[in-house]
């Protein structure tokens, strides 16, 4: 694990040569370099911790949104239980269906009431 | 949630064994906890997607539900204004 450490020897300054102007600017490009990677980080650690927090709100949310959808369409769903048994217990007594016939398109042209299709199994699960 | 150590630069002389089974440990930790994090935030994103999805389906069942409805006050109000109100049978 421990790699490799430059062999400078910090003990005999004879050897080690003096610092050029070139190695003070390097090192100073080094130290920018490394600042702006700090923000650069930095900046992309709070994006990350932003973005999940906003997920984590819209979640809750939609779970909030959805609950109140479903509690609409068990209301809805009772709503038109109440009017197939309406209907059903209407037909013996229908205006319509006891006047003479041609019973008048013009009221309920496509749509007919004596087809059980309004209790239709098609929300149910 | 944890707080970061501040960092400390150490010389090579000092890293003995038990510095580097120290850094070892604590890599392998800040590994766990690096894809404990991103677990965690892709099972979010799921959800999201999920969540997304099933308000759109229940958002058309309500809207097919709502339009169900009118078209049967409608009836019932057509059939009234002509007809009087609604007789309903006690027969059932």
């Amino acid at each position: 694990m421990p790699h490799s450490s430059d062999s400078s020897d910090s003990s005999s300054f004879s050897q080690s040569p003096p610092p050029s102007k070139q190695d003070s600017s390097d090192d100073m490009r080094k130290v920018q370099r490394r600042e702006k990677n700090r923000i650069a980080a930095q900046k992309s650690r709070l994006r990350q911790t932003q973005k999940a927090d906003t997920l984590h709100l819209e979640s809750e949310d939609l779970e909030r949104q959805n609950a109140a959808l479903r509690r609409e369409i068990k209301q809805l769903t009772e709503e038109m239980k109440h009017f197939a048994s309406m209907l059903n217990s209407h037909e013996p007594l229908c205006s319509i269906l006891t006047s003479p016939p041609p019973p008048p398109e013009v009221l309920y042209a496509t749509h007919s009431f004596h087809q059980p299709h309004i209790s239709s199994p098609r929300f149910q699960h | 949630m944890i707080k970061k150590a501040k960092k400390v630069f150490v010389p090579d002389e000092q890293k003995d064994e038990k510095y580097w089974t120290r850094r070892k440990k604590n890599n392998v930790a800040a590994k766990r906890s690096r894809d404990a994090r991103r677990l965690k935030e892709n099972q979010i994103t799921i959800r999201a997607a999920f969540l997304e999805k099933e308000n759109t389906a229940l958002r058309t069942e309500v809207a097919e539900l709502r339009k169900e409805v009118g078209r049967c006050k409608n009836i019932v109000s057509k059939y009234e204004t002509r007809y009087g109100p609604f007789d309903l049978s006690d027969s059932e």
